[in-house]
């Protein structure tokens, strides 16, 4: 798949807690960011136990 | 944040963004938080954590998944069952054909004997399917060189994950 420089990239990065899942969303944020890529978003959320 | 380890919570984080930016905002990028439905790329690090947001997938999105499972409180406590890795597979081919897993949890430990890496690995198991555009592996590698302990073993973890993704992937 092609993406133009316009479009908007989303990603969803799941895991359990101590997976590392907040570190790489952190490391994709900052790599797009040393890629020149203009304008970068993240949002997280935890859940303290899973049913 | 403290504990969430030991109790197998959920951890969920959405990223987005957008290369060039428009003069008219309203073409721009505005919200950390992705629609329904609109997710490029999917990186499960937990394969039923795949099924518990579902609601972000489509046929647009592309599934990388890492097949080592974690039962969480209530499958230890017996009290649910864990579904089949082939029963996620199924449900998630309810939104795409796109899915690839990988057992990047026992790569881990056979390559660097500890499961700390299995995030980058994932990573480098995404980077094929290309939906992470505009980003090149060097730009990654410079991240991990400022961010992250132990760089040469993430390195290595993020070149293993790409390895085997193409070979995946490609096939």
């Amino acid at each position: 798949m092609n993406f133009k420089e316009s479009d908007i990239i989303n990603i969803v990065i799941a895991g359990t807690a101590g997976q590392g899942v907040i570190t790489l969303k952190r490391l994709i944020e900052f790599a797009a960011q040393k890629a020149g890529v203009e304008r970068v978003f993240g949002s997280e959320s935890y859940n303290l136990f899973q049913v | 944040m403290h504990g969430l380890a030991q109790r197998e919570g959920a951890i969920i984080s959405h990223t987005r963004y957008q290369k060039k930016i428009f003069k008219d905002g309203r073409e721009n990028l505005q919200s950390p938080l992705i629609c329904y439905g609109d997710a490029d790329l999917y990186i499960c690090l937990e394969p039923v954590e795949a099924l518990r947001r579902g609601i972000f997938a489509s046929h647009k999105t592309s599934f990388v998944l890492n097949s080592w499972t974690i039962p969480s409180i209530m499958i230890t406590a017996d009290l649910e069952q864990y579904p089949s890795v082939e029963k996620i597979e199924e449900i998630l081919r309810g939104y795409s054909n796109e899915i690839y897993l990988m057992n990047s949890t026992e790569l881990a430990l056979k390559h660097f004997n500890s499961n700390q890496q299995v995030n980058i690995i994932m990573l480098g198991f995404a980077i094929p399917t290309g939906k992470l555009p505009f980003i090149e592996i060097e730009h990654y590698e410079e991240v991990i060189k400022e961010w992250l302990r132990d760089p040469d073993i993430n390195i290595k973890a993020l070149h293993l994950g790409l390895e085997e993704g193409e070979k995946i992937i490609k096939n």
